[in-house]
């Protein structure tokens, strides 16, 4: 599926063997059934701009984190940091979003702490998707009352809203589009959650890359953020004004 | 309410003790239930990552079937037959029913295809379903072609909807895609399983497939693989989890109709499941729903099951903490009861013995087997001052009670109180709380309990402190009645019952003598009947009586003794005996007739000493006031004793003595008195004599003569022979004519008068003398008053010069007495100078003198003249003589450069360095001086050259001889030149002649004071002289 440009480049990150970059099946990011999406072209972009024979395959997330933890996959994209994925993996970030919730509009009153305790919701969650802080706590509290449903990817959770399954579940705006294709748009409302946007970044596994790897990696993505390339490629997807949002940001450490 | 109380801790305990069990019940309840929810979360992840691996495995085996046959030119079935068989080994191929081929025919090619099948041997090739349809895609190869797989090729699997849709998402996106459920066909003879087919599209070779349409375009066929679930969980699972079943819904929705697959591990029936869960898998861009279910073979695997554990336990626990507690209050009760029951029986047998103890008066202490007090009686109190509780908490009560000395002694004895054994009359000393001692009788006995066991013993006591005292008093009667004084005991009758042995010394009467007789037996004459009354009077009035008695001793010598009689009455207050105490006062009376006689009484001579002779006198002057008859007083000195005391000794003047006494007492009357007054002074006293005092003289001569020559006869001194004589003064006198101070002195006074006139003689007192006596006694205070009564007044005599001028005048102290006249200065100046008035009366002279030049210096005729004043050797050796003079010379003012000091020569015997301090101190003021009389006293000629002196006076005597004696003439004419040389000035005194003026005028002087110029003369005669003066030519 993935094509490789052989471009060598001098200080850049070290070609010398195939690496491997997984991307997940999420709305806008990438879409496996056209086989595009805004992760594709940052892909290629980094493929690009590397140089590097890098094999991109597609995975569920949950198997993405597992395969970085263990090192059998160099690079994913579009992932946020939390505690224990920095264990593990270091990032470059390119963008950041905010964290929403879509709830089904017959769901109630959408006030997220009504939500939280309002014994018929059931909250629909990708496995091993972590997001913005409140958003964390409002899955984690869910999570404890057994009030969560686990997906391996976007659609079966949209399906699941669809027959109201499930009541509500976390997204983020390159999620729309899908929304907007499902109709799912009448269905339901969008929550804000509370929280400052969090940043996304490319993956990188600790275990298989050395940290000046990482680094060379990093000035990699900082340089496409730098000259515009993100924001560019995020307009194909989205109008400019929320491109830019989402690609330019400050970068947090 | 005890058993409640009981309970109250056990029953707290095990509150306490449950609900901590509950609460770790509880918790391990939640962390069991939550592992157990975590460990089926991890089951359910674990089967999705399974399902996703294997979909992904079944993907790369398509993707290599795909791969294969795009490679291939001219795909044979062989290749594709030897491909699979190759692949079929492999592990991902587990669960793979078959894999098929299927070419892309649209309707247009249908004809060719079918022809080509036939052709290629598929003789009997056909599409079905039949029909014309707008495309088709038929299986024309599948293998592993085995067993069921033994359908006809040519099925079109385009025509049905499930398998269609899925092989269009698949050309369309060019990757694997999962078809919703399906029925295989070959099954349907057979029974029919769930089953799905995952398409992965083939495309030419050498077209481009990057968009939908260009997909489309480059189709060629498609290769699916088909799956029976069960065969494919089959082959993802070695063993299933115990207690697990699952199932997995085609879609998101579970139904039945949606149902792939359903476990059998675990249980069907929903309210068997513990927990259960439910997730959504995308596989292959398909949804699939697994739910997940865990019975109780599960979770009671997984499960911790602690929670029982720890519940029970924590129950057990609380329980018997809750027992044991209970337990411990139980036997605590138990002990308390027991002791309780204890106590109480062995207090009731102590009741009954303390009722009996209370009743006593003894003080019952009660003693354990440990030798501490188990229970005293209330007494204690009143024995000892402290309480029965202060007694309880004494640590050692015997120690603290009993008095130090007999402590061991009583520990001894009740030692053996606590082997069981009895005791009685131990007598021993006991402190009060206050600090006092009483005595304890106690006794001691064992006490058993209840049982007749020994239980301790008890010391029973009694205050014998009386008894004590009693027994003590006796004893110390007894002693006391074994005394050096004579002790008397009487019945109330006064019958003697008890003498001593010293009674029977003062009296004589043995005890047996007397024993039954009363007193009187004792009794001497001395005294009258009324005296004896008087005592038992007073012995009954008073209860004794004590005072001199002169009793009779059996050998009827009388002896005063010192009685004292005393009555001891009993407690009623009736008298029962007397006591009566004969002290022997022989030897007393005898002492105090000594000490009379020491003190009155001349030890050597044993005559009447002189306190003894006054007592004696006074005696004669009263009876001789009394009687009007004269009395006389004889003082008799012995001649020359001094030498005899001397030459013989002390010892022989002392025999001298005593005999003279002896003689002199033998030579007076009964009545006189006869007395030493003195070492050799002896005095008599001639009581009674005549009336008449010439009479009297008479008969005192006529004694005193005698006495003298009695006086006069030898001595014998041991071995010597000795004469004496004797001089006597005799005074006589009547009644109180003088005192006897006075009669003394005047027989002294004739006694003096014997030994002036040869000794051994007899003198009477001469009334003359004594009129002597008294008129100088009388001058005295004359002359005292004469100072403050202004009865002195100065006499001037002028100091001339040249016989020209006037230059002063002597002051010369005369007396105006107002009944004797004018009185001498020889007479007054000697008795002022030993009477020590010769101060008083030498500042009365400075001080009108001073007073004078002060008046005189007024008045220009006179402010030239200068005072001198004579100044007593007393006067001027007083210390203040110099302040005295400044002091006078202020108040009055005077100049002290008028005023001229005349010092005698005899003044200058004593302390001369005082005497020119004091001179130079006055000179300093101005004050001059004269040596007066000079030439005839002491003086040293070198203290002239020291004494800041002014002038000479050449003495009168000199003066009046000058003529006459060529010494005196010499002697004036040296002290003249010597004052000269000197630089003194001199003055002769006495000029009476002009002859005298002349030779001294000669000789040098040229200042003269004397009768020739001028008389002492009072000041207006003085002042008179001073105007008429005229000055005397000295002829030629």
């Amino acid at each position: 599926m993935a094509c490789c440009t052989a471009m060598a480049q001098g200080d850049g990150p070290d070609c010398s063997r195939p690496l491997t970059l997984a991307l997940h099946d999420h709305g806008l990011l990438y879409s496996a059934a056209t086989d595009s999406g805004i992760d594709k072209d940052i892909a290629e972009e980094l493929i690009r701009r590397s140089g590097c024979n890098i094999v991109v395959s597609l995975m569920s997330r949950a198997r993405i984190w597992q395969l970085i933890e263990s090192g059998a996959l160099d690079f994913s994209l579009s992932g946020i940091a939390t505690s224990e994925r920095l264990r593990f993996a270091s990032f470059a970030w390119y963008f950041s979003n905010k964290y929403y919730l879509l709830v089904r509009k017959d769901s109630g009153v959408p006030q997220l702490s009504e939500l939280k305790n309002n014994a018929h919701f059931q909250l629909g969650v990708i496995r091993s998707f972590r997001y913005s802080e409140s958003a964390n706590e409002f899955v984690d509290a869910l999570t404890a009352a057994n009030r969560v449903t686990l997906a391996g990817g976007l659609d079966p959770l949209y399906q699941a809203l669809l027959v109201n399954r499930i009541q509500g579940l976390i997204m983020e705006p390159f999620d729309y589009p899908v929304v907007h294709e499902k109709n799912l748009r009448e269905l339901t409302e969008i929550v804000e959650f509370n929280d400052l946007a969090v940043a996304h970044g490319v993956i990188m596994s600790n275990k298989s890359l050395s940290p000046a790897e990482r680094e060379k990696w990093r000035k990699l993505v900082d340089g496409m953020r730098a000259d515009g390339t993100i924001r560019r490629i995020f307009e194909k997807y989205f109008p400019p004004t929320m491109a830019a949002a989402m690609a330019d940001f400050q970068a947090q450490p | 309410m005890i058993r409640l109380r009981q309970l109250l801790l056990p029953l707290l305990i095990l509150a306490a003790g449950l609900s901590v069990s509950w609460i770790a019940w509880h918790h391990e309840r939640d962390l069991s239930a939550k592992a157990l929810s975590t460990q089926f979360d991890f089951s359910m992840h674990e089967a999705i990552s399974r399902i996703e691996q294997r979909i992904a495995g079944y993907e790369q085996i398509l993707l290599g079937v795909q791969g294969m046959i795009s490679a291939t030119d001219k795909f044979e079935r062989d290749d594709f037959r030897n491909y699979i068989a190759a692949i079929s080994l492999g592990a991902n191929f587990a669960g793979i029913d078959a894999i098929e081929y299927e070419p892309w025919v649209p309707a247009a090619d249908k004809r060719n295809h079918i022809a080509a099948m036939r052709r290629a041997g598929m003789v009997d090739y056909a599409i079905y379903p039949p029909g014309e349809r707008n495309a088709y895609a038929p299986g024309i190869m599948r293998e592993p072609s085995l067993g069921r797989n033994r359908a006809p090729l040519g099925f079109d699997l385009w025509s049905e909807e499930n398998r269609r849709k899925a092989m269009e998402k698949a050309r369309d996106s060019g990757m694997a895609v999962i078809s919703s459920k399906v029925y295989l066909n070959r099954d349907q003879d057979a029974e029919l399983q769930p089953s799905f087919m995952m398409f992965i599209p083939v495309y030419a070779r050498d077209q481009p497939q990057l968009t939908v349409a260009q997909r489309r375009a480059s189709l060629v066929g498609w290769v699916h693989a088909s799956f029976r679930i069960s065969d494919v969980i089959a082959a993802l699972y070695g063993e299933w989890p115990r207690g697990i079943g699952f199932a997995i819904y085609d879609g998101v929705t579970p139904s039945p109709q949606s149902l792939l697959y359903r476990s059998t591990g675990g249980s069907n029936e929903v309210d068997d499941a513990r927990i259960s869960g439910s997730e959504y898998l995308v596989v292959a861009g398909h949804n699939w729903m697994l739910e997940m279910t865990a019975n109780k073979e599960y979770s009671s695997y997984f499960e911790r099951n602690a929670e029982l554990r720890t519940g029970l336990t924590g129950v057990s626990l609380s329980v018997l903490l809750a027992l044991f507690a209970w337990a411990l209050a139980e036997s605590r009760r138990r002990a308390l009861h027991l002791a309780h029951q204890m106590t109480s029986e062995l207090r009731a047998s102590e009741e009954q013995f303390r009722a009996i103890a209370d009743c006593t008066v003894n003080w019952e202490v009660w003693w354990g087997l440990d030798g501490r007090p188990r229970w005293i009686n209330p007494s204690v109190l009143g024995y000892t001052g402290y309480t029965v509780d202060e007694c309880m908490a004494m640590p050692n009560l015997w120690a603290q009670l009993c008095h130090p000395e007999d402590l061991a002694r009583v520990v001894n004895a009740l030692a053996n109180g606590l082997q069981g054994e009895r005791g009685s009359n131990l007598e021993f000393r006991c402190v009060r709380k206050n600090g006092s001692i009483f005595w304890l009788l106690a006794s001691w006995g064992p006490i058993s309990d209840a049982n007749g066991v020994f239980a301790g013993f008890r010391t029973s006591g009694r205050d014998i402190s009386e008894r004590k005292l009693a027994e003590a008093e006796l004893r110390i009667a007894a002693v006391a009645f074994d005394s050096l004084e004579g002790i008397m005991v009487t019945d109330a009758n006064a019958k003697i019952l008890r003498v001593n042995h010293a009674f029977t010394q003062i009296s004589g009467y043995s005890a047996d003598e007397v024993i039954g007789r009363t007193p009187r037996l004792l009794r001497s004459n001395r005294h009258t009947p009324a005296f004896h009354r008087a005592i038992w009077e007073s012995v009954r009035h008073s209860g004794g009586w004590q005072g001199e008695i002169w009793s009779r001793r059996k050998n009827g010598k009388v002896y005063p003794e010192w009685l004292t009689i005393s009555a001891v009455k009993g407690s009623d207050g009736m008298v029962t005996h007397y006591v009566s105490t004969h002290h022997d006062i022989t030897e007393r009376k005898i002492a105090e007739e000594r000490i009379t006689e020491l003190a009155f009484f001349d030890p050597l001579t044993r005559l009447p000493n002189r306190t003894l002779l006054l007592d004696r006198l006074r005696q004669a002057i009263a009876v001789s006031t009394r009687n009007k008859t004269c009395s006389a007083l004889l003082f008799i000195d012995l001649d020359h004793f001094k030498t005899l005391n001397d030459t013989l000794g002390h010892d022989q003047g002392d025999l001298l003595l005593q005999q003279v006494a002896q003689r002199l007492t033998a030579s007076v009357r009964s009545n006189d008195t006869v007395a030493r007054v003195g070492g050799d002074e002896f005095v008599v006293v001639l009581e009674s004599l005549h009336q008449d005092a010439d009479d009297a003289a008479s008969q005192t001569r006529l004694i005193g003569e005698k006495i003298i020559s009695v006086l006069a006869e030898p001595y014998q001194l041991n071995h010597i022979e000795y004469r004496t004589t004797a001089s006597l003064g005799a005074t006589v006198f009547r009644g109180r004519e003088c005192s006897f101070d006075e009669l003394l002195k005047q027989a002294d006074l004739a006694m003096y008068q014997a030994k002036e006139s040869g000794r051994n003689t007899l003198r009477f007192f001469d009334p003359e003398m004594q009129t002597k006596v008294l008129e100088r006694a009388a001058l005295e205070a004359g002359l005292r008053k004469a100072i403050e009564a202004g009865e002195l007044l100065l006499h001037y005599q002028a100091q001339v010069v040249e016989g020209v001028r006037v230059t002063g005048a002597e002051v010369l102290v005369r007396w105006q007495h107002p009944q004797r006249g004018m009185i001498s200065p020889a007479q007054f100046i000697p008795l002022a100078e030993e009477t020590g008035l010769i101060l008083a009366l030498g500042n009365w002279v400075l001080e009108t003198a001073c007073t004078q030049l002060a008046r005189w210096s007024t008045r220009p005729e006179t402010a030239s003249l200068s005072i001198a004043v004579n100044v007593s050797v007393q006067q001027f050796r007083q210390a203040d003589f110099v302040e005295t003079v400044c002091t006078i010379l202020t108040k009055t003012g005077a100049s002290p450069q008028r005023l001229k000091l005349e010092l005698t020569e005899s003044l200058l015997v004593d302390n001369v360095e005082d005497i020119i301090q004091k001179m130079h101190a006055l000179k300093a003021q101005g004050v001059e001086f004269s040596l007066d009389d000079f030439g005839i006293g002491y003086s040293s000629l070198s203290y002239l050259k020291r004494l800041p002196l002014n002038q000479l006076k050449i003495d009168q005597s000199f003066v009046r001889d000058v003529l006459v004696d060529p010494n005196d003439a010499a002697i004036a004419k040296t002290i003249v030149a010597l004052a000269q040389s000197l630089g003194l000035g001199v003055i002769a005194e006495g000029v009476e002649t002009q002859a005298q003026w002349r030779f001294l005028t000669d000789a040098g002087c040229h200042a003269f004071q004397g009768y020739y110029f001028c008389r002492p003369q009072p000041l207006e005669g003085f002042e008179a002289f001073l105007k008429s003066f005229r000055s005397i030519d000295l002829p030629e």
